[in-house]
């Protein structure tokens, strides 16, 4: 550096100091959400086991809960919502108690 | 897509304790020594683990690559290639930019930063928008580069990220910083 630069180099550096070590080597996105969630749902798959019977249940007994409290203004289509998507449940549950078991086997 | 161009690749920088920097359109090489070598260097709190470079790139003309001996030591892309037309600016969207991991606190980031004000003011953008991670400190180091928070009028970014400004005297200091450090003939 010829001296001129130096000292010209200097504001730079001083500019450096003032912002100092960035926290993180990523220093920011607009976009960068859709490769977190990538990545998240590539981890999940590889460590969450499925959801538990008592999960299921739960979401179960939470939605007859809500048709119930519902019951005496319930149109038709509510109810028949309400039981499609209790058998998806129970779905679910058969879907996760069999992956469950192949999990436990691999593990 | 034919790439990009800009002044900024005639340029040589020069930074005392790090030596010659150069900027260049990203090339498929730099981006494979980057996912290559870049993973294995980031932080465990870092939130980018799934970046690849070469999968965000892919369909990006406007990005490139800070050199130093021949090797990138800074990255930035932009989903736009020219500036976004907002109310009351012409705004330069910085989508993604990356130091290695190890040189993260040296002067590269800020160095970044400055070449990147000066790509914007190029392609004639009187602002920067961006959205950080909400990393303490990170804001903190965006605010202290000459960044505002707050978003830009007309623009939604993305949930969970924090938008900054940077405005035209902003990065018309930064311009200055980068033009400073010019390395002379």
């Amino acid at each position: 550096m010829t001296s001129s630069n130096s000292r010209k180099g200097a504001a730079f550096m001083a500019f450096a100091r003032q912002v100092g070590p960035f926290p993180t080597s990523a220093l920011a996105t607009a976009d960068a959400t859709r490769y977190l969630q990538a990545s998240t749902s590539r981890s999940a798959a590889a460590t969450v086991l499925p959801p538990t019977s008592a999960t299921v249940n739960a979401a179960a007994r939470h939605l007859v809960g809500r048709a119930s409290a519902g019951a005496p203004s319930a149109s038709g289509d509510r109810v028949e919502r309400v039981a499609k998507r209790l058998e998806r449940l129970v779905e679910l549950e058969r879907e996760a108690s069999l992956t469950r078991g192949r999990v436990r086997e691999s593990a | 897509m034919p790439p990009v161009s800009s002044v900024l690749a005639r340029e040589v920088w020069e930074i005392e304790g790090v030596g010659a920097l150069r900027v260049r359109v990203a090339t498929r090489e730099d981006l494979a020594t980057i996912d290559g070598t870049w993973p294995a260097l980031r932080q465990p709190t870092d939130w980018h683990h799934a970046w690849r470079w070469d999968d965000i790139c892919a369909s990006k003309r406007e990005r490139f690559a800070v050199i130093a001996n021949d090797e990138p030591v800074g990255i930035w892309c932009c989903d736009h290639t020219t500036p976004r037309d907002l109310p009351n600016r012409i705004a330069y969207r910085l989508d993604y930019l990356e130091v290695r991991g190890d040189l993260r606190s040296g002067p590269i980031g800020p160095f970044l930063l400055t070449v990147i004000a000066s790509r914007a003011l190029e392609v004639g953008a009187d602002s920067v928008i961006l959205a950080a991670f909400p990393i303490p400190g990170l804001v903190r180091a965006y605010v202290a580069s000459g960044a505002e928070e707050r978003c830009a009028k007309g623009w939604n970014p993305p949930p969970k990220l924090i938008p900054l400004v940077y405005e035209h005297a902003a990065l018309a200091h930064l311009q200055g910083l980068a033009d400073d450090l010019v390395k002379q003939p």
